[in-house]
């Protein structure tokens, strides 16, 4: 087990990204705290949405390391695989937590439900419906669903996600672009709006 | 990815068409990216050269780039921010200074006392703070605690002393009373709270979900309305009415939670959205006003209180929220609250509808002067209701009605297909309302179009379905007529190209089955002749209004065509120029190609109509031209589709009207022309049995071939195959005696029969023995069929006489040969 880096540096993410291509194999364990540090940034931007008080980051940070270490040791080919899957798992515990709390909130007791607002959260559901249409965009496009799950669930910045992906920024602009207008029309369509 | 056509056996044509739609979205996507860059003014130009011969592609595209910009100017807000979560949040949550955000019960520990309470339980947290169940130790009753925002004392001006006052005097038994607003010290600041009577009980909607009975779930609306009405009275507005809000105890009685202390909660958001937890959370937008919504001075009132009132009723009743917007992004909430009417509440459940309907309508309309003007107003009606009398609201407008019989009509609709008559029957009302809407909203006409046209589509190829049916004629024209006699109504009012089109196309069919020759029909000629008019100048109307709408052009081609048919011979010509203008005009409009269905229709018409107009030219060799003219077309359309049914039938029909007109003056063209239609009538009979117009015409084309053998003296081949020819349609006339047109053709058949028998009674080298016989057998079967048509028919029309005067001529006829040649042996 990593102790998180108590104060991470802010472009942590950045350094990373350009870590992750220069580095070696066999050095590439060492900088595994440093992964740890990133999945924490990026949980820290999921953390405390959708429902009151959401999720804490810790959680969300622990999840996400099982997701992409509980498996065994991991042969990192390059960034783009790296934050690839960070943004994966990070879209799968999203997921799994958006339905936990849909059924947590069918099940609550009546009078709690009479009691509390039964405000559904937006958050939780758009990202479900969010989820399957980047899933969906991958079967005609999968580099357009990786840039969304870069800049969407692993959090990255454009500059960023060009970096981690070896992708002209121009380029990422101009894809990410196109991508966000294609999920807008995926998912209005799925709504019926 | 992309599956290998073919190779897999599994591989479905499903399969196959996502794969192809898969590549189509990728080809835009693609597209997209290149022009996303490129400036707007510019782009459209760009995309329809880059595009250039799929209009899919570039609408693909367009739409594409539309949702990009749309993204685009949500920016970071609504739907995909780039970062999206801090900031989605905020959108959504504008958090209150002071609203606890921890959730577990964080104020007050189990156990602990505050003022004159003992903590028992946490109940919830709701988006105004937390809920406590507690005990007043001094008068051993059960509260519910509600912890509010931390407060300063500024916070507690008289003003909020005055409602809390005014609101602890609210005593009704629908209401839960208010017991105290007071304060603590918390972690040395002070925090406010709110006793208030423990309510045991299920949400309202959840206890009337229950009632099967309309009546028993209009009992307890009315004592919802009494409870608000109270308060109302008493100067207090509750402002967040809601299911969640209204509780019904173990006694049955109605409780309202939460009345005004909206405004105690939340001071910063009284003139504001005055929503008790402060932010317009999807869930809780479902019950506010338009008014409350927008805002403004006097956005709160007890009208906006009938509002949400009036949305509870619509829950009670329909068993479903009127508003849900659970899967809704917030602008999409936002604009239905302000713009949309939920259905109307007798089309989810039918029991609510007439008076309840228009109830609850009353009190949910967007304008609040439209409203019901007291919740007295609404509950005395809703007890009009329960009493069974007349109610007082004013019935919704024309405008209203439409919509509402839109969507009643909708559900109407999907039930429809079971039955065609229930079909005419629903379309009948249809037509009534529709009249009434002529002046409503656009919105409402379009939707109606919708509507209609599915009735249309049901209607009309439910008759084309069994029309190749045996006995169907009779069964059709009731149809037509009933279809028809409902859409009348519409003609006289509209204008709208798209209705004239329908109506021109309705009434040529009806045309057709009441009595135009050439198909089935029930023989009333004059009314064919009139409905033909009406067609026309409905048709005319339609092609006026959309000059550019091929479609227009073939129902008014159609209109032409059918009245040629119904036309005496003055006037045939000239109609079938007409069709044969406008089938040119549909063609041009679709491009002079033949890849849409409608373009190939208009191809086949031109082509037919040129066979027909060519059949009536009298002199031969500007016939034979025209006639060569009309299979060049053939040829040309059987070359690019061969085997495309439209077209051999359609050929079949002119070679066989050619080769008849032929048989005297160029019997060997004759013969192969007639030879081949018979050929392709064959082979469309082979594969449709019941296409009787095949089996008219390959008798009919029999009848000539048997003649030119007759007239080539090979008489016994010439009786042989008339006798086919008869037998043809004498079969099908058997098995459908209420059909006009087959009762005729079997009339035909004795003249069919008789004419080569004659001709070879008349000739000498027969041996006499054999020809007596044929005359003999003529006379007594045209005799007998004489009887049955004088039997059938009391009342002769024209047609008929004709029919009657060639069947009295061969009789009269046969009776020549028979004395000439003396009785058979």
């Amino acid at each position: 087990m990593y102790t998180p880096d108590p104060s991470p540096t802010p472009g942590s993410i950045t350094s990373l990204v350009n870590a992750l291509g220069q580095t070696a194999d066999s050095e590439r364990e060492a900088l595994i705290p440093r992964v740890y540090d990133v999945l924490r940034q990026i949980a820290q931007g999921w953390a405390g949405h959708g429902r009151a008080g959401g999720v804490p980051a810790t959680e969300l940070v622990h999840e996400a390391y099982v997701k992409l270490f509980g498996k065994g040791p991991v042969e990192w080919e390059n960034r783009a695989h790296f934050f690839g899957a960070a943004a994966r798992a990070m879209q799968q515990i999203l997921v799994d937590l958006s339905r936990r709390e849909d059924v947590r909130r069918r099940h609550a007791p009546t009078l709690a439900a009479a009691t509390e607002d039964g405000a559904a959260s937006l958050t939780w559901e758009n990202l479900a419906a969010l989820s399957e249409a980047v899933n969906s965009l991958e079967r005609t496009d999968p580099v357009l669903a990786e840039i969304v799950r870069l800049r969407f669930f692993a959090g990255l910045t454009e500059e960023q996600a060009s970096l981690a992906c070896g992708m002209p920024l121009r380029t990422l602009q101009r894809k990410w672009k196109v991508a966000r207008g294609w999920l807008l029309l995926r998912m209005e369509g799925e709504r019926g709006v | 990815m992309t599956p290998e056509s073919g190779s897999k056996p599994e591989f479905t044509r499903t399969a196959w068409e996502r794969a192809a739609e898969v590549d189509r979205e990728r080809a835009a996507l693609a597209m997209a990216e290149a022009a996303i860059d490129i400036d707007p003014a510019a782009r459209d130009s760009w995309l329809d050269s880059a595009c250039a011969g799929s209009t899919d592609l570039r609408d693909r595209v367009r739409r594409l780039l539309e949702a990009c910009e749309q993204a685009e100017r949500m920016g970071d807000g609504l739907v995909l921010p780039p970062l999206a979560p801090p900031r989605l949040s905020a959108t959504l949550h504008t958090p209150l200074e002071g609203v606890p955000t921890e959730r577990r019960g964080t104020r007050f520990a189990i156990g602990e006392r505050v003022g004159r309470y003992r903590i028992e339980r946490f109940v919830a947290a709701g988006g105004m703070g937390e809920v406590y169940e507690a005990r007043d130790e001094g008068l051993g009753r059960r509260v519910a605690i509600k912890v509010v925002a931390s407060t300063t004392s500024a916070a507690r001006s008289k003003r909020f002393e005055f409602e809390a006052a005014l609101m602890a005097r609210l005593e009704h038994p629908g209401i839960a009373r208010l017991y105290e607003w007071a304060e603590c010290d918390r972690d040395d600041r002070a925090t406010g709270y709110i006793a208030m009577e423990f309510v045991d009980g299920v949400p309202l909607t959840q206890a009337a979900a229950a009632m099967a009975d309309v009546g028993d779930r209009a009992a307890l609306c009315l004592q919802l309305c009494e409870a608000v009405e109270y308060a109302h009275s008493r100067g207090v507005i509750h402002r967040d009415l809601k299911p969640a809000n209204i509780l019904v105890d173990g006694s049955g009685c109605v409780r309202v939670l939460d009345f005004g202390i909206g405004s105690l909660l939340d001071p910063a958001q009284r003139s504001n959205l005055s929503r008790t937890d402060g932010s317009p959370r999807p869930g809780t937008l479902a019950y506010m006003s338009p008014e409350q919504l927008r805002g403004g001075a006097d956005s709160i009132s007890t009208l906006s209180d009938l509002y949400s009132l009036g949305l509870v009723l619509y829950e009670v009743f329909a068993g479903r929220p009127a508003f849900s917007f659970t899967d809704t992004p917030i602008d999409a909430a936002i604009r239905a609250v302000l713009d949309n009417d939920p259905p109307a509440l007798g089309s989810v459940n039918t029991a609510c509808r007439g008076d309840l309907e228009a109830i609850v309508s009353a009190a949910i309309r967007k304008e609040p002067a439209a409203r019901y003007q007291s919740v007295a107003a609404l509950a005395q009606d809703l007890a009009r209701f329960r009493r069974g009398e007349a109610v007082l609201v004013r019935r919704p407008g024309i405008g209203e009605r439409a919509r509402r019989f839109v969507r009643r009509h909708r559900v109407l609709s999907a039930t429809l297909a079971a039955a065609a008559v229930a079909l005419a029957a629903g379309l009948s009302v249809a037509a009534v309302q529709y009249q009434r809407a002529i002046d409503a909203e656009r919105e409402a006409e379009r939707r109606l179009n919708e509507a209609r046209s599915l009735a249309k589509t049901l209607l009309f190829d439910f008759s084309a379905a069994v029309s190749k049916l045996q006995g169907s004629a009779p069964l059709r024209a009731m149809l037509a007529e009933r279809a028809m006699a409902a859409l009348e109504p519409l003609a006289a009012g509209t204008a709208d190209p798209e209705l004239l089109m329908y109506l021109a196309e309705g009434y040529t069919r009806l045309a057709m089955v009441l009595g135009v020759p050439g198909g089935s029909h029930v023989d009333q000629f004059d009314r064919a002749a009139e409905t033909l008019e009406a067609a026309e100048s409905l048709g005319t109307r339609a092609a006026g209004a959309r000059p550019n709408d091929s479609r227009a052009w073939m129902v008014l081609g159609a209109v032409h065509t059918a009245k040629a048919g119904a036309a005496g011979p003055a006037d045939y010509s000239k109609c079938l120029q007409a069709a044969t203008e406008c089938y040119r005009k549909a063609f041009q409009l679709r491009g002079s190609r033949v890849d849409t269905p409608e373009g190939k229709q208009a191809a086949e018409r031109v082509a037919f109509l040129a066979g027909h107009l060519a059949a009536a030219i009298s002199e031969t060799d500007q016939q034979v031209r025209e006639f060569q003219s009309s299979f060049d077309l053939y040829d040309n359309l059987i070359e690019q589709y061969p085997g495309e049914k439209l077209f051999v039938q359609s050929r079949a029909i002119v070679l066989r009207s050619y080769g008849s007109l032929l048989c005297k003056s160029r019997p060997a063209e004759a013969r192969s022309s007639l030879s081949r239609a018979a050929e392709d009538f064959e082979g469309l009979l082979a594969a449709d049995p019941n296409d009787y117009s095949s089996v008219r015409h390959l008798a009919r084309c029999r009848v000539d071939l048997a003649d030119l053998l007759s007239d080539e003296g090979r008489h016994t081949e010439a009786i042989a195959l008339m006798d086919l020819a008869a037998g043809l349609v004498e079969e099908r006339s058997r098995g459908d005696p209420t059909d006009t047109l087959k009762r005729d053709d079997r009339f035909d058949s004795e003249i069919w029969r008789s004419l080569p028998r004659l001709r070879a009674a008349r000739s000498d080298l027969l041996p006499r023995e054999q020809r007596a016989r044929w005359a003999a057998d003529s006379r007594s079967r045209l005799e007998a069929a004489l009887v049955e048509m004088k039997e059938q028919r009391a009342d002769v029309s024209p047609r008929d006489g004709i029919r009657r005067r060639r069947l009295e001529e061969s009789l009269a006829d046969a009776r020549a040969a028979e004395r000439e040649l003396g009785a058979p042996e």
